[in-house]
């Protein structure tokens, strides 16, 4: 029985163990992770699955809800005046650090770090 | 115990396996699927599902619209706004002047079509919730550019974009995001689907009756520009990083598609350390009471061409490493501030816009010793600063401020409304290089928008659209027709749908 023990740790050291440990270094998925929400809360059971919008939003309400929580912003991130329905995953991949996409065009876009929870 | 084990390791196995395979097929069955999500894209899904059709839009971006955002009026004529100014340029008026722009070097059939639709056009558009005011942009244009105006929180394009999006959600049609196409699916002589990829690494396979090309052109790809028209890529560059690199016209292509006419729609612009993309010394950039010199110090236009963008960024980019300079004194910066532009950047900045930050900006370009933005007491010292010929710079200048003076530019016929005398205070140069708003030409195309082959016959169910397709310009954009290139990819995708729609009833 302890072998089996021990092919179903290993098991799941290869499920899982790899993919946490990484999310150490990552401030989004640590930020997830610490409020309790596990991987699958937002992959399902297939890690590979694209993860669209209406997943983040189930949690996060809108797009308006949170333009409101980056109102602060000179550029409102989740306001733009450019695109509706911006992919979120195109800034928060959660398995790496978050960036906003919109700097590609209007350059560095810093926030005051009072304003933000997540980079605390 | 042994089979436990032998469970548990097969168990094991299986995980690792989906641990570390990378990806899997995914397979959709749909009727019309779509290549691109941009203003082509969408009045086609709209149109499609509209119809009854069950669509499915695949876009390479984490957003739908792609070029189609920041541009900002269609061409129409004799539609309800013009005749609600008493404007009169007439269908034909239109006609005739685009297929002489081009040296009938374009596909008169098409375009005499869409012609006559672009009104109605605009109206189907409007009907969807996109609202219009029609302006003259220059004083060398016509009034046919209906320009976009705002809705809800969205700018320019994006209220387009935004309500055909809505409608097209509203209508069912599903949308792959970050899902670029790489291939078609090519049986017995007919195109059957669309081979893409997620980005999570996963193959998607969508089987389709028809398949819909409104990729926007090539524009992002550096290496298309070089092989594909007379210009580098490295001088020419996009005005915006839209990821559009031909990939609808090179799967069409892979099929043996016939293609014509790729060059793309240039535009004068600047960068460099200290200035501001689109900013107030940007802006000048634009002006016509400017003098232009290239890299020998010399006039080569009359500087009101940059009131033509297109025929602006011709001029700039034949020059001498595909670059040039726009002088200016301080009457024109304090013109700028007190009076507002001669000339808008579209309406990204409008025509008027009172340029009061330029001191600013001037004083920051200095400062971060820009190589594209440069002041000096005299033409002289200017000369040096630009690395041009002192005597022939000196020249230019003494000419051009003669023309000023008589109110005659025998040189180059510049209108004497916008020849200034250059000779209050500090002068500036700001260097002037050729950028594009996006490529133009690809892949010919039927007037039913079905693409041909190279022997001129039509691909079974393959359509395109947008700036994806050939046979509507010659070498330059027809800017004359302000709105053009929004106005054809909006009406193209309404008939490559409809056509599809038509062709998907007959094999039932």
């Amino acid at each position: 029985m302890k072998i089996t023990t021990l092919v179903f740790s290993m098991m799941m050291l290869c499920i899982g163990g790899v993919s946490i440990a990484h999310a150490q270094d990552f401030k989004w998925q640590q930020h997830h992770l610490q409020q309790g929400i596990k991987c699958a809360s937002c992959h399902g059971n297939d890690v590979k699955a694209a993860i669209k919008n209406d997943t983040c939003l189930s949690c996060h309400g809108s797009y308006e809800k949170l333009g409101q929580q980056t109102k602060d912003m000179h550029l409102n991130v989740h306001q733009s005046p450019h695109f509706e329905h911006l992919e979120c995953t195109a800034c928060h991949t959660s398995h790496d650090q978050t960036t906003a996409f919109c700097q590609d065009c209007h350059g560095p876009i810093v926030r005051d770090s009072k304003f933000s929870k997540i980079n605390k | 115990m042994k089979s436990v084990f032998k469970k548990a390791f097969a168990l094991g196995v299986l995980a690792v396996a989906c641990q570390t395979a990378y990806g899997k097929t995914i397979t959709y069955d749909t009727d019309i699927a779509i290549v691109g999500g941009g203003s082509t894209g969408l009045a086609a899904a709209v149109t499609g599902a509209e119809a009854g059709a069950k669509v499915m839009v695949l876009e390479k971006n984490p957003y739908l619209g792609g070029s189609s955002n920041f541009a900002e009026g269609l061409f129409g004529v004799e539609s309800d706004w013009q005749r609600g100014k008493s404007y009169g340029l007439t269908k034909d008026e239109a006609f005739e002047h685009i297929i002489e722009y081009s040296h009938f070097n374009n596909d008169a059939s098409l375009i005499r079509k869409f012609v006559d639709d672009s009104a109605g056009n605009l109206n189907w558009l409007h009907d969807r919730g996109v609202d219009f005011d029609v302006v003259q942009i220059s004083p060398k244009e016509p009034e046919t550019w209906h320009l976009i105006q705002n809705r809800k929180r969205f700018h320019h394009g994006a209220a387009l974009v935004t309500a055909l999006q809505e409608h097209a959600e509203k209508d069912g049609v599903e949308f792959l995001m970050r899902t670029p196409a790489k291939s078609l699916i090519y049986k017995n002589g007919k195109v059957t689907g669309v081979r893409a990829k997620d980005h999570k690494g996963n193959d998607v396979v969508i089987n389709a009756k028809a398949v819909i090309i409104g990729s926007g052109g090539f524009g992002n790809s550096p290496d298309k520009i070089d092989k594909w028209t007379k210009y580098n890529g490295a001088n020419f560059k996009p005005t915006l990083p839209l990821n559009k690199t031909g990939d609808g016209i090179e799967m069409a292509k892979d099929l043996g598609a016939a293609h014509e006419g790729e060059t793309l729609m240039l535009h004068p612009g600047t960068e460099g350390k200290g200035i501001v993309p689109l900013g107030n010394i940007y802006t000048m950039t634009w002006q016509p009471a400017n003098m232009w010199v290239n890299a020998h110090g010399k006039r080569f236009t009359d500087e009101t061409v940059a009131f033509s963008f297109a025929h602006a960024g011709n001029a700039i980019g034949r020059q001498l490493g595909n670059y040039a300079w726009a002088i200016f004194d301080d009457a024109e910066v304090d013109h700028a501030i007190k009076d507002g532009v001669d000339n808008g950047v579209g309406v990204l900045v409008p025509v008027m816009t009172k340029l009061s930050n330029i001191r600013t900006e001037i004083k920051n370009a200095l400062a971060a010793k820009s190589e594209s933005f440069f002041a000096a007491n005299n033409i002289e010292q200017l000369a040096k600063e630009i690395n041009v010929p002192v005597a022939n710079l000196k020249a230019s200048y003494e000419q051009y401020n003669n023309a000023a003076k008589n109110h005659y530019d025998e040189a180059f016929l510049k209108d004497r409304m916008w020849t200034r005398p250059l000779t209050h205070g500090t002068l500036y140069a700001v260097k002037l290089m050729p950028y594009h708003f996006t490529s133009v030409g690809g892949l010919k195309v039927t007037n039913d928008m079905q693409v041909v082959n190279t022997d001129e016959k039509p691909i079974t169910g393959l359509y395109a659209g947008g700036n994806d397709v050939g046979g509507l310009y010659s070498d330059t954009y027809t800017l004359w027709a302000s709105g053009h290139a929004f106005a054809f990819a909006t009406y193209s995708g309404r008939i490559a749908a409809q056509s599809a729609v038509a062709a998907i009833k007959a094999a039932k």
